[in-house]
């Protein structure tokens, strides 16, 4: 287990670029007494960027009248190497040059001294900056740590999900890109028993591990098929009986929606029901359908009754079950959201030789988002029926 | 987001601007929670300027209804895009609260 304890620790480091001995000795006198307060000292002006990315200090003091560079051209140099852009840099001059000091702060310099300054001020502003980029840093390492806590809760989901396959007259395929944030998505099927294939997918509220922590728990719930007195053929039981089990209040506030389906292959016919959630569609000889049941949220209220409808199957058939993730695309500059008749128009459409049409939606909806994630976890199963 | 809310003979109407998402939805519960303990029970939540409203924003309106519900008061929607509509629709929302396409019309039903 890791806590907020394990963030680094940052101790204030001053590095002092400067030609002459005697200012380094100078300044180190100054600082010496503060215990707190690291010092290094680089005096050859073309090992800077090699001391600080040695040294990593918080704060950097720069001569700007050098022999061997022009001190104005150094702060370019530390504003473009990627190891110290963001550090604070002062840079020190033995006047003040109003023209000096105003190009210095253009090229990325953060403040400025007057060699050799008070101590009392060089320590003051020292302090100031070191603490704010220490702030930097810190966010910086959470927010990273937190990516990374919810990469590994993604793979986690990423592992519960079924593998695709082929077999008694169905094949199964999907796609699942969990947002920057980790939405709250799952989903699966499995065989009942030889003749009845359960299909679910569901969304919780909102992001973040939370929300995939309720998923989670309500996938392993109809995986494992552990509601009491519930018939997992029967849609309007399963969703009671979740409703029952995941009321919000006992859930940290957190609601979802879900779509739950059951296909009997000797009838060919599917019964469902969906709650709060967007519709299925279902493709076959007899055109596309949305299947869609009125039903509200699971968890708003308890004891809600949930209606099923059955859909009979029309030759051969394919079934798209989403989450709104996988169509509401905002389409930039104007971000306006991709509308959903396109979405079932591509799903509709005829194949493309070698890339499935859901390779065909992610393709679409990286390139018009112009990113690897969306906004919301971008989740869709296929089932054909062959 | 904007919140303003007004005071009207029957009912107090909740004006929202902007998008009701993740960032606004904090703001919105605490500014909710203030105007019931001030001891508005008839709601109005007008939305005529929501641009967008997200999964956490409709958690707020459900928390919102069921104080409301719990206190003894009612929550009124009205005047939703086509788009936040769409979405209330899906959801269920409009099985569980009365929407109304003006606010006129909705404290009207108080």
């Amino acid at each position: 287990m890791t806590g907020p304890g394990n963030l680094a620790e940052h101790k204030t480091t001053v590095l002092l670029i400067d030609d002459q001995a005697i200012v380094g000795a100078a300044v180190g006198k100054m600082l010496k007494p503060e215990e707190d307060i690291t010092f290094h000292f680089c005096q050859d002006p073309s090992k800077a960027i090699e001391t600080a990315v040695k040294v990593r200090p918080t704060v950097i003091l720069q001569d700007l009248v050098m022999p061997q560079i022009d001190g104005l051209k150094l702060v370019t140099i530390f504003r473009s190497d990627e190891n110290t852009r963001d550090i604070p840099l002062i840079v020190l001059s033995s006047m003040e040059e109003p023209v000096v000091k105003a190009k210095a702060f253009e090229l990325g310099a953060n403040d400025y001294l007057v060699k050799l300054p008070d101590r009392i001020e060089l320590i003051a502003r020292v302090r100031h900056h070191s603490k704010g980029y220490i702030s930097m840093l810190e966010r910086n390492e959470a927010m990273k740590r937190l990516a990374s806590e919810l990469a590994e809760a993604a793979e986690y989901v990423r592992t519960l999900l079924p593998e695709p396959f082929h077999g008694n007259g169905v094949r199964t395929d999907w796609r699942f890109v969990p947002s920057t944030s980790l939405g709250g998505d799952s989903f699966g099927y499995h065989w009942l028993d030889g003749d009845d294939l359960l299909i679910y997918l569901l969304d919780v509220c909102g992001h973040g591990i939370g929300a995939a922590l309720l998923s989670i728990s309500v996938m392993n719930v109809i995986r494992a098929q552990t509601l009491p007195d519930t018939d997992f053929r029967n849609p309007t039981q399963v969703l009671g009986a979740l409703n029952s089990a995941f009321q919000m209040e006992d859930h940290n506030n957190m609601y979802f929606t879900i779509w739950y389906g059951v296909y009997n292959k000797p009838s060919r016919s599917l019964v469902y029901a969906s709650a709060g959630h967007p519709p299925a569609l279902l493709i076959d000889s007899g055109g596309t359908r949305m299947l869609r049941t009125k039903n509200t949220i699971i968890g708003a209220f308890p004891q809600m009754e949930y209606e099923s409808e059955t859909a009979e199957l029309i030759g051969p058939a394919r079934l798209y079950v989403f989450s709104d993730g996988a169509f509401e695309i905002r389409i930039p500059p104007e971000n306006e959201i991709w509308p959903f008749e396109s979405f079932v128009r591509l799903m509709a459409g005829p194949a493309s030789l070698g890339n499935s049409r859901l390779d065909r939606l992610w393709d679409f909806a990286a390139r018009a988002t112009k990113s690897e994630t969306l906004e919301d976890d971008f989740s869709i199963m296929e089932i054909t029926f062959e | 987001m904007e919140f303003v809310g007004v005071k009207e003979p029957n009912g107090f109407v909740i004006r929202l601007k902007g998008r009701l998402d993740t960032v606004a939805a904090p703001q919105f519960d605490e500014k909710c929670g203030q105007w019931l303990e001030q001891g508005e029970r008839h709601v109005v939540l007008d939305m005529t300027g929501v641009e967008y409203i997200s999964s956490v924003g409709l958690r707020s309106i459900l928390i919102l209804g069921k104080k409301i519900m719990a206190l003894g008061g009612k929550l009124h929607i009205s005047s939703m895009s086509k788009l936040v509509g769409g979405v209330f629709q899906i959801s269920g929302f409009s099985g569980i609260f009365p929407v109304f396409d003006s606010v006129d019309s909705a404290l009207a039903k108080f």
